[in-house]
């Protein structure tokens, strides 16, 4: 069995297919960063901030002056449209992991899953010879070096980064909020009548339910329907609807685009190859379609022998797939809903699932006084960080100990911090986030289940009604009005 | 043929669409749906029922003030003084509910669609600054009106009047070592009768330029002037309005409701009662009303005026708001909790005894415990309406999500 792993995975593949990917995953990059500097994000995420909340096992990271911002992300688009032209792809895709991740690493509140994914894909594509085919390196370096074919494991492990997003994306959505009451869809989508054309359906309650289940089967079954050959080319066209369709709803940024890009690498491995010639039967065209219509290298050639340098990048896939499998899943040890707790929320592709809503205030008390004062998150947060706190138990810790700090610095060595965090998950009633009782001051931030966050509610969500007019409510109510 | 039928199938789904979508038609863009209308049904309750009145009445309060205070600088007397305080309280009264509705003309200038930054000239606070006022009172640089139109909003408007007519004191407020008071610039004015004309005769000239931002005010949203704001407002998402979608008008009444966020629960209460940003255990030289001792009342009128918002008008009555909205969404019980947590928070700060500063010198622990009751509806606010309505908190740097 393995050995017909081994071979399968060193069968020679169409280049194009990669080369693609390449060129289309390089220009999001470019896209994502001079976008980033055309809305002013530079000043408002990394130079209006006083402070920055940290990720676990990163708290070095820290944000160069606004002006170094400002070059490093325009060095990001020009690495971006280097991979893309696969110019020095190694050193740009090395650069450009580091790079992106670093920007990504400042503050997790601008922590969001498709940049992770940008993160992960630049990481794999250090490894991967994506530049040996139709790029500014295979031209410079001749056609010795060049490649039309590349193995079928290159392909399988991309296949496998990105369809393990839309299978925990799918498992996500495997939740009673989202498929018995529509929760947050029926929200969202009663907010967005305004919409042309399909605006006056989506205050409908079952259109809540239609999109909730039919985001789920999207998710957990576009994989299997893009890996079987008879479905490939209707699951794709179906992709394309599904991320148009809630990138035209939802503000998701470049998600849509991202996925819709990185999904390629399921097609025919020859795509480009095809649709130069249909492009070319359609509209007429070069005859180097023609000429470039089947690579002249064979694709069946000899496996290498699993020994040395080969086997050890074959151990550093597995771990590679076993830790993206695992990374996920690991908010089940955690128990409860991980919508509320957040202990494993990041990196497990939990994309768009909840609408939670926090108000937070700090109470601090010190040896000094025998009155609590409150510290306004607003004290230290620009708007954006305090909404993405308020509903973080991890962040509004942190800001628990810089307000402990920050007493200490002034001269209060036995500060006591508790908060009043409320939170609405998917429109329910607001109810403590955090225990009031606990003195966070004296909570150590770890990956350990957190006894301090109290339990999420039970009840089931509430179920939005389109409105009606509410002038005949308003008279109603009148009439109802004893004199 | 194959494109054939994809073409089909294509128009014959859009006109399906186009179909089903019909009947929620009127007046708005092909295919919106009815929160859409009921998001615009809001708006313009809020725009009939609470700012055009609220307008109406703030402009013939500017109107009575000025008239007051003209009177009072062409004799200072004390009669005279009192009438125009008397005119100053019903003013500020009014103000005090109007001051939650920065949106549009009244709100900031490139930050509130639609912003003339009105709000600034006719009150300022917190940035209020005394000795500005007291420099220009010296310098009679108040004389020159077109002047005076173009100051710093720090020496207009009511928070100025409210100190030139309710400060006793004949001295200045600027600090000893500033060239001001080396220089002797206000003993040059003279006696306190001096000080005291002086005082009116500035007083005159802010009363009239704030009639003027009033008027401003009234003229921008009065209905019967084309190009009123009122139709830009309560049109949202069409195409005479500022806002592109019903949704995004909505917001930008939610954003200007969180006034009572920040400044009347924080700055307005909290500060004053030493529960934040204050070094000592209480702050009441802080609190908004230094002069008139109106602190209380403003407070009370933000709820008020934060709850007639919420009703769209009168929240006894049939006029709708927010609370029909969440209503007709079935989420009568939210909005029915809310309504009632307002009426306890206004009735908590109400019923403080004496002043804001009498309360926070006499009874701390009552400031205390009505700041806990005033912060449950914001709270509510904040978490569930929002969430449910699905709007986005004031200035929210615009990022993407996932």
């Amino acid at each position: 069995m393995l050995n017909r792993v081994w071979t399968g995975a060193h069968q020679r593949v169409d280049a194009a297919g990669l080369a693609a990917f390449r060129i289309m995953i390089g220009l999001v990059f470019a896209l994502s960063a001079f976008r980033f500097l055309a809305n002013g994000w530079v000043e408002r995420f990394f130079v209006q901030p006083d402070v920055f909340f940290s990720y676990w096992g990163f708290e070095w990271v820290r944000p160069l002056p606004g002006w170094a911002m400002t070059m490093l992300l325009w060095a990001i688009g020009l690495l971006g449209l280097m991979v893309a032209a696969g110019a020095f792809y190694r050193v740009a895709t090395v650069l450009l992991f580091v790079t992106f991740t670093y920007v990504e690493l400042i503050d997790v509140t601008n922590y969001l899953n498709h940049y992770y994914l940008l993160s992960l894909l630049a990481f794999l594509m250090a490894f991967l010879p994506l530049h040996r085919y139709a790029s500014v390196d295979a031209w410079r370096r001749g056609t010795g070096w060049a490649r039309a074919r590349l193995p079928a494991w290159v392909v399988w492990l991309l296949m496998f980064q990105v369809g393990t997003v839309y299978v925990y994306a799918g498992l996500a959505k495997a939740t009673g909020d989202w498929l018995l009451h529509a929760q947050p869809l029926n929200i969202w989508l009663s907010a967005r009548t305004d919409t042309p054309l399909i605006g006056g359906l989506l205050d409908q309650l079952w259109v809540a339910y239609a999109f909730s289940w039919a985001g789920f089967l999207h998710d957990l079954l576009i994989v299997p329907l893009l890996l079987w050959r008879r479905t490939r080319m209707w699951a794709y066209g179906l992709l394309l609807l599904f991320h148009v369709t809630v990138g035209a709803l939802l503000n998701i940024g470049l998600f849509p685009v991202i996925m819709a890009s990185a999904a390629t690498v399921f097609l025919d491995p020859d795509w480009p190859r095809r649709l130069g010639r249909r492009a070319r039967a359609l509209v007429g065209g070069p005859a180097a379609f023609e000429a470039a219509a089947a690579p002249p290298e064979p694709a069946r050639t000899a496996p290498p022998r699993c020994v040395g340098w080969a086997r050890l990048g074959a151990i550093a896939v597995a771990v590679w797939c076993a830790v993206q499998v695992a990374m996920p899943l690991r908010a089940q040890l955690y128990g409860g809903d991980v919508l509320w707790h957040e202990q494993g929320m990041r990196w497990s592709w939990r994309v768009v699932v909840r609408e939670k809503n926090g108000v937070v205030s700090y109470r601090v008390k010190t040896a000094a006084t025998e009155r609590e004062r409150r510290v306004q998150p607003s004290r230290y947060l620009t708007e954006h960080q305090e909404r993405e706190m308020s509903g973080q138990p991890d962040l509004i810790l942190q800001l628990a100990h810089l307000i402990r700090d920050a007493y200490r610095a002034d001269g209060y060595p036995d500060v006591e911090v508790r908060v009043d965090a409320l939170a609405s998950l998917n429109g329910r009633r607001a109810t403590h986030l955090i225990d009031p009782s606990v003195d966070l001051a004296r909570v150590d931030d770890g990956i350990a289940p957190a006894a301090w966050i109290l339990p999420g509610p039970t009840e089931a969500p509430p179920q939005l009604r389109p409105a009606r007019r509410l002038a005949d409510l308003a008279a109603a109510k009148k009439s109802e009005t004893p004199r | 043929m194959k494109i054939f039928i994809a073409t089909r199938t294509l128009w014959l789904t859009a006109a399906t669409v186009g179909l089903i979508a019909t009947p929620a038609c009127k007046d708005a863009p092909i295919g919106e749906g009815a929160n859409a209308d009921a998001h615009r049904e809001v708006l313009a309750s809020v725009a009939d029922h609470v700012i055009i009145p609220l307008a109406q009445q703030f402009v013939a309060s500017a109107e009575e003030l000025h008239v007051a205070v003209t009177a009072y600088a062409g004799s200072p007397t004390a009669d005279n003084l009192e009438a125009s305080r008397a005119r100053w309280i019903a003013t500020i009264t009014s103000w005090q509910q109007l001051e939650l509705l920065q949106v549009g003309p009244a709100g900031l200038m490139g930050v509130v669609a639609g912003g003339e930054s009105l709000r600034d000239a006719i009150y300022s606070w917190p940035v209020v600054n005394t000795c500005r006022v007291d420099q220009e009172t010296a310098r009679e640089g108040y004389a020159d009106s077109a002047a005076l139109q173009i100051a710093l909003p720090n020496v207009r408007g009511l928070d100025a009047l409210e100190y030139l007519l309710f400060n006793d004191d004949a001295g200045h407020t600027c600090s000893t070592g500033s060239t001001f008071a080396t220089e002797g610039e206000w003993e040059a004015i003279g006696d306190q009768a001096a000080v005291v004309q002086r005082r009116a005769s500035h007083a005159m000239a802010v009363a009239a330029d704030l009639l003027r931002s009033a008027t401003q005010l009234w003229q921008a949203w009065d209905p019967a002037n084309s190009g009123s704001f009122r139709d830009r407002f309560a049109n949202a998402g069409q195409d005479t309005s500022v806002y592109a979608t019903a949704q995004e008008g909505l917001n930008a009444l939610s954003d200007a409701m969180f006034y009572v966020e920040q400044e009347t629960k924080d700055m307005k209460l909290a500060v004053p009662a030493g529960l934040i940003d204050c070094a000592a255990d209480a702050c009441p030289q802080d609190r908004e009303s230094l002069y008139a001792g109106l602190s209380k009342e403003h407070i009370v009128a933000n709820l008020e005026g934060f709850r007639r918002i919420f009703a769209g008008g009168d929240p006894d009555g049939a006029t709708v708001g927010l609370d029909d909205l969440l209503e007709s969404m079935g989420q009568g019980e939210l909005a029915t909790r809310l309504d009632a947590e307002l009426i306890a928070a206004a009735a908590a700060v109400q019923d403080l005894q004496g002043t804001l500063l009498e309360a926070v010198t006499n009874a701390p622990q009552s400031v205390l415990a009505a700041y806990d009751v005033v912060r449950i509806p914001i709270q509510t606010f904040r978490t569930e309406v929002l969430s449910v309505l699905d709007l986005e908190l004031p200035q929210r740097a615009e990022g993407d999500n996932d």
